[in-house]
């Protein structure tokens, strides 16, 4: 097969077909992302900006107290994340304002909410790597985690499952699609403090 | 290098009218898709990345002046995205073809477009955005090795190597690529 025939049999190829509709919607999710990021860039006001910084030391010197007066064993860290002790100490620091404590490469840090109205739903301990921003989310159901520059919503359902679903994004343990597959993702929900006292009866 | 149309597009866009950068994603959004779905194999995929394309276009218009056509410029935005992707899919291990059979939100083309697409998928990414470049989109070898950012020669090795490859896999008697 010479060179024209191969490039008249690759030129007979059709692109799938996508409806109207899509095309119709394609830019207003473009201009719905840009709207999003540039809502999450705007510079908070100077006083604001003082407020935030001294929440954010606060934040920094109590979780530093938390770690130094807990002093886990090498990798304890991790394992306190994951089984839900650092999110009930901090839970009982900031009562219904705690939506995310975020470990990453400068260290663990929290997303506290101004007022006390994060819904009590199921904490979930979401473990991200993409080879250059790996990090360890702890959060609730429900809460919006960012994923580059998406926000992707957290949620559980009943059996313990979790999903992570957002703009061109979906991660289930079965199924991933969009941007999830460029990422290595492990979720699984953190039992709560009341069900670690009290086992499910088995059924 | 802009119509005028375009160029007011781009003018308001700038100012921050949504309105006038959704007509200007309107005018060119079936180019971009073409290009990343001929780059990624999937249509969720190909989504993704016209949406960083333009995103990311939005971002840098004030650093477009107009020496290329606009087309051109976001044309070459897009093509970085697909390169970029490519690396850090590489990087994860896993094949598009797979990617393709397991996603359920891609409706193939016809069986004949669905194995040549799977032969593109099974090019290097230069050799492939070589091949999509030139005979997909029709440019010149010069105009695709300046898009690329490699000598003239170098494509037309690429895009050599790349129709002998694509002959085997896709040439009479349809062998399985």
């Amino acid at each position: 097969m010479n060179e024209p025939d191969v490039d008249t049999l690759l030129r007979g190829a059709r692109l799938p077909q996508r409806p109207d509709e899509y095309w119709d919607e394609f830019p207003s999710r473009v201009i719905r992302r840009l709207q999003a990021e540039k809502r999450g860039a705007t510079r908070p006001r100077p006083w604001r900006l003082g407020v935030s910084l001294a929440a954010a030391a606060a934040c920094g010197l109590v979780v530093g107290f938390v770690i130094w007066h807990r002093r886990p064993a090498p990798g304890g860290i991790q394992d306190a994340l994951r089984d839900g002790r650092v999110l009930r100490e901090l839970q009982a620091q900031y009562p219904g304002r705690l939506r995310a404590i975020i470990q990453d490469e400068k260290g663990m840090h929290t997303q506290l909410s101004d007022l006390a109205d994060v819904a009590a739903s199921d904490p979930v301990w979401l473990e991200i790597r993409d080879g250059s921003d790996d990090r360890v989310v702890v959060t609730f159901s429900g809460q919006l985690v960012r994923f580059g520059s998406r926000d992707v919503m957290v949620l559980s359902d009943l059996g313990g499952q979790v999903m992570l679903v957002g703009d061109g994004f979906f991660w289930s343990h079965q199924v991933s699609t969009g941007l999830a597959r460029t990422l290595q993702i492990r979720a699984e929900q953190i039992p709560s403090a009341q069900n670690q006292r009290k086992p499910a009866p088995p059924f | 290098m802009v119509t005028d149309d375009e160029g007011t597009l781009i003018a308001q866009s700038r100012k921050g009218d949504w309105e006038a950068f959704a007509a200007l994603i309107r005018m060119h959004q079936r180019m971009i898709h073409s290009l990343t779905y001929r780059m990624s194999g999937s249509l969720a995929d190909a989504e993704d990345l016209a949406q960083e394309a333009f995103i990311q276009a939005y971002r840098s218009l004030d650093s477009y002046r107009g020496a290329a056509k606009f087309s051109s410029w976001l044309y070459r935005i897009a093509l970085n995205q697909c390169l970029r992707w490519r690396r850090l899919e590489r990087r994860r291990g896993a094949t598009n073809s797979e990617w393709a059979r397991t996603d359920p939100n891609d409706q193939p083309a016809d069986p004949r477009s669905e194995s040549i697409q799977e032969a593109l998928l099974l090019l290097s990414s230069e050799q492939r955005a070589a091949v999509v470049l030139t005979v997909f989109d029709g440019l010149t070898h010069s105009e695709a090795a300046s898009m690329l950012g490699c000598a003239e020669k170098t494509l037309s090795w690429r895009l050599f190597a790349a129709r002998r490859r694509l002959a085997k896999l896709i040439g009479p008697g349809d062998k399985a690529p």
